[in-house]
């Protein structure tokens, strides 16, 4: 039946291992990228820019800086006279979030007229981990970072300057991009296993030629309204807590708005979050052993003959490869592994594969466990086999708006800049060849032992905060990079990471001002200035293009580096933003001014693409893979010695892998639980969002809490022990899995501390931790680097990468817990974070205990760091130097 | 003049903090200082007749307004909603003539209805 369709195979796996998946082709995931398409009969009804009540109004797309990934629009209030920013509330009438906004939006004004922001751009005046700084002019600024690049990349080569950034968005492709001026392909995060959607997103490259989300009717600019789209009868949540936890271009709250139109949930979570409290079945697994639910469920659709035939015969490849591995597996002792009744994963499959359509909300406890790619593959089966790929209300691949493919990709002009000799230097490359498909970024676990072993000589970091973010044993990194001989960072905060390692520093500008593009998935919007500049920041675009285009114009730096590039150049090519976005939007007929005043560009959306022959770039029906179908036994896998089909292991450390160590570690601990507060470690010294969150929480079942001695509120040690291997790359990478007690390195025992919140929200045997911390108000200086250690959980966790080189057991490790001692507590530094608010300060607050005092009174000299209320912001900023301007 | 107030749909409130915040900088309010408040109850285990925990959950987030918040005048006045309402992302407030919003609230359970005593 199948072959009377004639489904071509789309993909050449008929070459040598290191041939397979190197070309745009086989990574092109963006749907439709590159043609024009046609727009939705939709736009706002009011310009871009008005007048209200003796204020500018400006129309805009929030991305980063601060990071965001959701991309909202907003309506900005400027003073009319000096172009101050005043205001902001949110667009009605954007379609994405409806004039809705969270409270980091909210707090805005907080964060753009921050006393300690970043507004010149820096040289350090003393020696790294002091803070002390000289303001230098941009001039100056560019040419050190330019000399000291040039002199590293023709001494050691350009690849071994590595650009680092943290969750990017806009900025993305553009810190990307000034490497490949540069010439290096080394470009990513410090994430191990990359275990931040990466897990699902080449697994989804690799065997469904592209990526899906649950479609809750995003793709149209009339959203619920619109007659083509359906509302889910079902959806799971999976391993998410979406309203709070920063999902990629998914707006948590549509799930309540579909909720409300009848949609049941079901719930995948370790914790009873409001979303398993408010669930019809919630599937409260054992941390790290989501596949094994995946499978069960999988399983029960199979046998009970529970799946869409139809769709299976036609559209799919190894159907009865999973089946037979499906029936290898025993219910029960599936159940066994996550810890939830036999029942639950049944009447869970039944309601899943009953409801049409049904779709998948999943979060990143998926990519957070070494079973990362396995456990995606799963996953993405369940809403395959039950007919409800690419349907309305399902889960449907999205598309390069308007055609416009690289804002936030990372990869434009990987392929067109770099040669084929430099695009193999990025790390990883070889060894891990799932790091072709998706974003084009370096191997992070490979990286941080390229920077221990002395090979990393320059470092760019653009809003990034590694080493209290992403970082695990950030021990181990925060020793590696002193390694480097010089280091740049962009920012609009000092941060741990800036005070520790950087040489410049250089003043980046927020969304509210600069130009910029918001493309992603659903619909292409501009990002306008909306107000004055604060200081003399320039956006990411600028200042990447500024320097970028020194390494383009240099000939003599080209042929020094043998940098024979394939096509044009990074950067010089354009004299503003304004020209470099105009060409990035070329094939969507309009220029950035013309988007601009159009508002957002809704592109006409379609369904079931795969039989138009609109998912691949052949044109062809089917999917962009081996096989031209859905692939549910990889083929590629096999081609790269992976296991084919998902497959359950355990996670690296725990209960069944290593019973001794969970002896003395019993408490399985989940990182990375998020609030509204914080986006990552960012927003600390914004004080209408530290008040809600105002110290790092980590959450205890009243049972565990009353066993350890512990009360609400109580500062705990959240301790275990992390061997640190003394092996090189090449071993780890032939044995990456699963840990053992007798691998190697010495024990070294890790610890932090957090305040214990006590609630049923987690089970017995888990406690989940907040991540990213670090204390704006404490001191800048080593050894304290704005108290790095005190809180930051990530030290307790490894760099082990799953089989793939995705994934890492972030969510799912070993710790102890227990109170710290009342000198201890004494002992933690004082400086309040209520003295970043100028008002508070003006009212009498004591900086350093928050307490009231009578005016004129201090309690003690006003600390380091601390603007006077009332002083100009450059003062201001000059006393966080230390130094005056 | 009718009076005015604000129709909580709380079944459906998942506990962002939006409201707290819009108000805050709507009315450029001190630290700890609220026209709404957000309080917290749950999540905790129903028990079942034997008085054995159950994986029922109370977990309800409830916005709770106080005697700061003043319905924004400024924006009513405008056409435009109070800027809690505006910005609740889970869409549960409802902003109108008490008259109106009783008879909303007749019509679903698991919802209260404020009405500041200024207003």
């Amino acid at each position: 039946m199948a072959d009377e369709l004639e489904i071509q195979g789309a993909i050449d796996t008929d070459k040598d291992r290191d041939e397979i998946g190197t070309s745009k082709t086989e990574n092109q995931f963006q749907i439709g990228a590159g043609k024009h398409h046609e727009v939705q009969d939709w736009a706002p009804s009011r310009p871009w820019q008005y007048e209200e009540d003796g204020y500018i109004v400006t129309r805009t797309s929030v991305w980063s800086a601060p990071g965001c990934h959701e991309g909202c629009g907003v309506l900005v209030y400027s003073d009319k006279d000096t172009g101050a920013f005043v205001k902001l509330e949110g667009d009605p009438e954007d379609p994405y979030n409806q004039g809705r906004l969270c409270p980091r939006c909210l707090a805005f004004k907080q964060v753009i007229q921050h006393p300690n922001r970043i507004l010149y751009p820096m040289k350090r005046a003393g020696k790294r981990g002091e803070d002390n700084w000289e303001r230098i002019s941009w001039d100056e600024a560019l040419d050190t970072v330019e000399r000291e690049f040039k002199r590293i990349a023709v001494s050691y080569g350009p690849e071994t300057i590595h650009l680092l950034r943290g969750t990017a968005r806009d900025n993305q492709w553009q810190v990307g991009r000034l490497g490949y001026a540069i010439g290096s392909p080394n470009e990513y995060g410090f994430l191990s296993g990359t275990a931040c959607y990466l897990p699902r997103i080449s697994l989804m490259i690799m065997t469904y030629g592209g990526f899906m989300i649950a479609d809750m009717s995003q793709f149209m600019a009339r959203r619920y309204d619109d007659p083509a789209w359906e509302c889910p009868e079902c959806t799971i949540i999976w391993g998410c807590n979406p309203h709070i936890s920063n999902p990629d271009f998914y707006m948590g709250h549509w799930v309540t708005d579909v909720m409300k139109r009848g949609c049941k949930l079901i719930s995948v979570e370790p914790r009873v979050t409001w979303w398993a409290a408010r669930a019809d079945i919630h599937i409260q697994s054992r941390p790290g052993t989501d596949t094994a639910v995946a499978m069960a469920m999988l399983k029960v659709i199979i046998e009970e003959d529970l799946y869409d035939h139809e769709f299976v015969e036609y559209w799919t490849y190894g159907f009865e490869a999973l089946a037979e591995r499906c029936a290898s597996l025993d219910l029960d002792k599936l159940a066994q592994i996550c810890w939830v009744p036999r029942e639950k994963l049944v009447a869970a499959a039944r309601l899943f594969a009953t409801s049409k359509p049904a779709s998948v909300v999943w979060g990143l406890a998926v990519d957070m466990q070494s079973q990362g790619t396995p456990c995606a593959q799963a996953i993405a089966a369940l809403w395959t086999i039950t007919g409800n790929l690419d349907r309305p209300g399902g889960m449907v691949y999205t598309t390069a708006p308007m055609g416009v493919d690289p804002p936030s990709a990372g990869a434009w002009g990987y392929y067109d800049i770099l040669t084929a000799e430099q695009q193999k230097k990025r790390i990883g490359w070889a060894d891990y060849p799932m790091y072709r498909y998706g974003l084009t970024q370096s191997m992070p676990d490979m990286c941080l032992e390229e920077c221990e072993a002395g090979r990393v000589k320059g470092l760019w970091l653009q809003t990034s905060n590694g080493i209290n973010c992403m970082s695990c044993e950030s021990e181990r990194w925060y020793q590696a990079l002193k390694k480097v001989e010089f280091c740049a960072g962009v920012d609009i905060f000092f941060t741990p990471t800036l005070l520790a390692y950087a040489d410049i520093v250089l003043p980046v500008a927020t969304w509210a001002e600069k130009k910029g593009i918001r493309a992603h998935y659903y619909f292409l919007s501009t990002i306008n200035p909306t107000c004055t500049p604060e200081g003399e920041v320039l956006s990411d675009a600028e200042i990447n293009r500024r320097l970028g285009s020194r390494f383009d114009n240099d000939q003599e730096y080209l042929d020094t580096i043998s940098h024979a590039r394939n096509s044009e150049p990074a950067w010089a090519q354009w004299a503003s933003d304004e020209e470099c976005f105009d060409e990035m939007i070329n094939m969507t007929g309009y220029s950035w001014a013309e988007l601009r005043d159009r508002g957002p560009a809704y592109p006409v959306y379609r369904y079931y693409k795969y039989t138009t022959g609109d998912l691949r770039p052949d044109g062809g029906v089917g999917f962009n893979t081996p096989t031209g179908r859905v692939e549910l036994y990889a083929s590629l896998f096999e081609n790269f010695g992976y296991d084919p089909l998902p497959y359950i292991e355990e996670p690296g450390v725990g209960p069944n892998t290593t019973p001794e160590l969970a002896k003395e570690y019993p408490l399985i601990m989940i990182t990375g639980a998020r609030t509204t507060s914080f986006f990552h470690s960012e927003h600390r010294q914004i004080p209408w969002l530290r008040q809600l969150t105002p110290d790092p929480w980590v959450q205890i079942h009243p049972r565990t809490a009353e066993q350890y001695g512990i009360s609400e509120g109580d500062w705990v040690w959240l301790e275990n022990k992390v061997r640190t291997p003394d092996r090189s790359i090449t071993e780890s990478t032939n044995n990456p899995h699963p840990e053992d007690l007798n691998d190697g390195g010495e024990w070294q025992v890790r610890r932090c501390r957090q305040r214990a919140r006590i609630t049923y929200e987690v089970a017995e045997y888990e406690v989940a931790a907040q991540h990213g911390w670090w204390f704006p108000e404490q001191d800048p200086s080593e050894p304290s680097l704005f108290g790095r250690t005190q809180s930051f959980v990530n030290q307790l966790l490894r760099n082990k990468p799953g089989r793939t080189g995705f994934g890492a057991d972030l969510k799912c490790t070993l710790c102890k817990v227990y109170p710290c001692t009342p000198e201890e507590v004494a002992a933690l530094p004082k400086h309040h974070w209520r003295k970043f608010d100028r008002r508070e300060l003006a009212r009498g607050v004591d900086p350093v205990t928050g307490a009231y005092v009578p005016q004129g009174v201090s309690a003690e000299p006003v600390a380091q760091g601390v603007g006077t209320a009332g002083s100009s912001p450059a003062v201001e900023h000059a006393s966080l130097t230390g130094k005056e301007a | 003049m009718a009076r005015n107030g604000i129709l909580v749909d709380y079944q459906y409130c998942t506990g962002c903090y939006s409201c707290e915040i819009a108000c805050q900088s709507e009315q450029d309010l001190y630290l700890g200082q609220w026209g709404v408040k957000v309080l917290q109850n749950g999540p905790w285990p129903l028990k079942d007749a034997e008085g054995n925990e159950t994986d029922k959950y109370v977990y309800d987030f409830i916005p709770s307004f106080t005697l700061q918040c003043n319905l924004c005048p400024e924006r009513t006045a405008k056409g435009k909603k109070p800027s809690c309402v505006h910005h609740c992302q889970a869409d549960i407030m409802r902003y109108g003539p008490v008259e109106e919003l009783a008879k909303v609230l007749e019509q679903k359970p698991w919802q209260y209805l404020w009405v500041p005593p200024q207003g």
